[in-house]
């Protein structure tokens, strides 16, 4: 009887693990068959066809077999959507499947895309665009016209919920529908941005209304249709996201047959995954930047990013409300310290908000060294010889070594400071409804989607108080030129107004900018990757071997 | 046996009961806000809204817990407040990894803990006794993601040998058992260490019993003797410990599934953990605690099934 048990047992659990591994887990598709800190050129002038929309040949597969690429993405999709898209992951796959009137190309450079010829009125109100004719939709959903265009750019106007990515299109008035090609985008106002973080980046990418209105708002969050070379095959939730080459893809055909892309949370579990020839490519933590490039089985690349991080000051606290214990601590902090110490000596010091590469990069920002007599005699200033604050941080590796150091540093001058060190998702709690408002000094970061100064300056207006705004610092003046930033196509105008804005920052002494941490990337040494200006993000689309 | 079973099912629910309710004080006592964490900066207040509501957490708790129950009873987990995908879905595609990890995990640590304890129990105090109490005590103190963390060093980045990270191609059962092996070692490490002292420790006490001696007296071999009669009553301790075993190794599975990318219940609880996507918390908790529940069930079964001594539903004493 025990013995019949453990038959029965063991046939169960070789059972279990044959159909385990059988059973088909993907929510499969059908298929119907590095530069950065690059400068943009704003188009200005009709542009003559790039790209013939004819299908280009296809590569046929090696003697080895297909050519497949994995790559590591930080967590699993969860929005595709391009209106309310969650992260960089599902931006990485979005554009590799989909595509938008614009993108920016291997170099950096913004190139025309979707559109076969396009002009820009005088006045940047109007852009007449015809589209590349013939260019077809994955899966079989027909071929896209200018009600695609419409229907992809009028979703941001939606008021009932208003869609997360609605400002990249604030400016939008309508898209008007000229014939199955030919239409126009008119605007209430001029929006710089358009050429920069919008119209080449996920905001801009046209979908599909036909397989919009079939599939519904839920199933776009994890699926996705585009005319792009690379066609969603399937996700298997927390496993992989498969793309295959679009076998009628119009323009050049992508490199590789297929790509796996591949969640892995853990910076330390993708390190050791790409040792162990188990991922192609992966971003990885700086501090492990020299393990890498001394392995010749890796090529390394550091690029600068549009990421910024700081000490903020919460300046409506009634501890930090005077100027002179602002200066005291931005004279009492040692960023040298934090940069050998959190990084290695390998994240530049950050001067001012905006990074080095980005239009309004302020490069004789006033360079704070630390000078402990100076701070105390801010501190005296303002009638104190000592000071408790909190630092709130999120507990990784990098901020809890910030932390130490702050406390170390303020400690010399008279401040004590109580670390409170939480997890991400109750760090960034502080951004809902005001709670910021308990919040003291802090160490944050925030990154830009491209290299564009209104992606900086956007989040430190009056109307982000109570949101991101942490310093709870509100300058009318500062509004009005982000406003005007916005609003003004020239970029050599547009740049003094970046640094005017900068310099507001700097004289209220609310933040002590830190470093515009480089992203790393690791590739196989046969993977030539390109990341997209601004150094977050892969560009799957133009990988290849080399 | 009836009444018992028909108490240790009522026992069961109340304890589930207590799990769902617990789960939703959760959402209100721990710091975190999903709607900020899931839908990033750009949200504006009514999408943020929007998905509050689609999670219940603009209700009280016991509506919260009253919908758990409702779905249950509909045969679903509710909604992943993310993607918008069922939950049983998620579920039916992570539990069953996570289950061949930890029986898989069990089989080996039955397989090489219990030979290691006779071993050790029959050749107490000898060379061979004392380096296998070294290697069970040591394995026994190593976590379960330290373990991991060794052999994915070991085998696969230096030997190239075996696959670091997730189950393998879909329907090659071979390349599921590759990618299993060094998951199921790093889980059973620990169980493996504890379950050689265990029987060991117990063997040794069966062996002076009287009925083993008064067994040798009577001329019986001493294999016979060993592994017969005294091995069989040595186990009966083991077993006791099999569902308190399988919980422990779902939580060991957690580490081991976010070292090795498995798509398991662990690393589906702790990602959802991470955004606070608290309907996915929820069931994949409650799965789990429902699990552990059985196990342990099964375990005193199984225990008053080896040991008729042993009446479940009468006082001792």
């Amino acid at each position: 009887m025990k013995k019949n048990l453990w038959y029965l047992l063991s046939f169960l659990l070789v059972a279990s693990m044959l159909i385990t591994s059988c059973a088909s887990q993907a929510v499969s598709s059908p298929t119907a068959a590095p530069s950065t800190g690059s400068t943009v050129q704003t188009p200005v002038a009709t542009v003559a066809p790039t790209t013939a929309p004819t299908v280009a040949p296809t590569i046929a597969p090696t003697a080895s077999g297909p050519k497949v690429l994995k790559v590591r993405i930080s967590k699993d999709i969860s929005n595709l959507d391009t209106d309310n898209v969650t992260g960089k992951e599902e931006d990485t796959v979005d554009r590799a499947v989909m595509e938008g009137l614009f993108r920016y190309d291997a170099t950096g450079k913004l190139v025309p895309q979707l559109v076969d010829t396009y002009t820009v009125s005088p006045d940047g109100l109007t852009i007449d665009f015809t589209l590349h004719k013939g260019v077809m939709w994955q899966r079989g959903y027909g071929e896209l016209t200018t009600d695609d265009v419409k229907y992809s750019y009028e979703r941001f106007l939606a008021t009932n919920p208003k869609p997360a990515y609605a400002d990249d299109w604030a400016s939008l008035d309508h898209v008007e529908i000229v014939d199955k090609y030919s239409g126009k985008l008119v605007f209430k106002t001029p929006q710089a941005t358009l050429w920069t973080t919008v119209l080449p980046m996920t905001s801009g990418l046209i979908v599909s209304k036909k397989f919009y209105e079939e599939a519904g708002p839920d199933k776009v969050k994890t699926d996705a249709v585009g005319t792009g070379p690379y066609i969603f095959s399937s996700w298997t939730p927390q496993q992989q996201i498969v793309l295959k080459r679009n076998p009628d893809y119009w323009g050049t055909q992508p490199y590789y047959d297929e790509i796996d892309v591949l969640p892995v949370q853990d910076d330390k579990t993708a390190e050791v995954d790409l040792q162990a020839g188990e991922l192609d490519f992966s971003n990885i933590s700086l501090a492990s930047e020299d393990k890498f490039q001394s392995d010749p089985n890796f090529i390394v690349q550091s690029i600068p990013s549009t990421a910024y991080s700081w000490i903020g000051m919460n300046i409506e606290h009634p501890k930090l409300k005077d100027i002179n214990v602002r200066q005291a601590i931005r004279y009492g902090i040692d960023v040298p310290s934090i940069l050998a110490a959190a990084y290695n000596n390998k994240a530049p010091k950050a001067n001012a908000l905006i990074p080095n590469g980005t239009l309004g990069y302020w490069k004789d920002a006033p360079v704070y060294t630390r000078d402990v007599a100076k701070a105390k005699a801010y501190l005296a200033k303002s009638n104190l010889t000592s000071l408790d604050l909190t630092l709130t941080y999120q507990n990784t590796d990098e901020y809890s070594t910030w932390a130490q150091i702050i406390k170390a540093n303020l400690q010399d001058v008279g401040i004590n400071v109580t670390l409170n060190g939480l997890d991400s998702s109750s760090f960034w709690a502080y951004g809902d409804s005001g709670k910021d408002k308990a919040l003291q000094l802090f160490a944050v970061d925030f990154s830009s989607v491209a290299p564009e100064p209104a992606w900086s300056t956007m989040w430190f207006t009056c109307d982000q108080v109570d949101l991101w705004n942490w310093m709870r610092w509100c300058n009318k003046q500062f509004d009005t030129l982000h406003t005007q930033g916005i609003q003004t196509i020239d970029s050599a105008k547009r740049e003094p107004i970046y640094i005017q804005m900068q310099q507001l920052m700097d004289a209220d002494a609310i933040a002590i900018w830190v470093t515009n941490v480089p992203q790393v990337y690791v590739s196989k040494p046969n993977v030539k990757s390109v990341i997209y200006p601004g150094g977050l993000a892969p560009m799957l689309r133009e990988f290849s071997g080399q | 046996m009836v009444s018992y079973i028909v108490k240790r099912i009522l026992m069961t629910l109340l304890v589930l009961l207590l799990v769902i309710v617990f789960l939703s004080l959760l959402v209100h006592i721990v710091p975190g806000d999903p709607a900020t964490t899931i839908l990033g900066p750009r949200a504006t207040p009514a999408l943020i809204q929007k998905l509050r509501s689609s999670m219940d957490l603009d209700k009280p708790i016991y509506v919260q817990v009253g919908h758990f129950l409702l779905n249950i009873f509909h045969g679903s987990l509710g909604v992943d407040a993310i993607t918008g995908a069922p939950i049983t879905k998620l579920v039916s595609n992570a539990l069953p990894h996570t289950l061949i990890l930890a029986v898989t995990s069990f089989a080996l640590a039955i397989l090489l803990g219990i030979p290691m304890g006779v071993f050790s129990a029959t050749h107490p105090n000898s060379l061979v006794d004392r380096f296998v109490a070294a290697i069970s005590i040591s394995l026994t103190t190593i976590p379960s993601y330290v373990a991991g963390l060794f052999l994915l060093i070991i085998f696969a980045v230096d030997l190239h040998a075996l696959p670091a990270m997730g189950i393998g191609r879909a329907g090659d059962t071979l390349d599921y058992l590759r990618h299993l092996i060094l998951p199921s070692i790093a889980l059973a490490s620990t169980w493996i260490g504890y379950l050689a002292r265990l029987v060991r420790t117990s063997l040794l006490e069966v062996l002076n019993e009287t009925y083993v001696r008064t067994s040798r007296a009577a001329g019986l071999s001493e294999r016979l003797v060993r592994y017969k009669y005294a091995l069989k009553n040595a186990l009966i301790p083991t077993v006791a410990i099999l569902g308190v075993g399988l919980g422990s190794l779902m939580g060991g599975a957690v580490f081991v599934e976010i070292i090795f990318s498995r798509p398991g219940m662990g690393l589906l609880i702790y990602n959802s953990i991470q955004v606070r996507n608290y309907p996915m918390v929820r069931a994949g908790v409650f799965i789990v605690a429902f699990l552990f529940v059985l196990a342990n069930f099964f375990a005193d079964l199984l225990y008053t099934y080896l040991d008729p001594r042993i009446q479940l539903n009468k006082r001792q004493g």
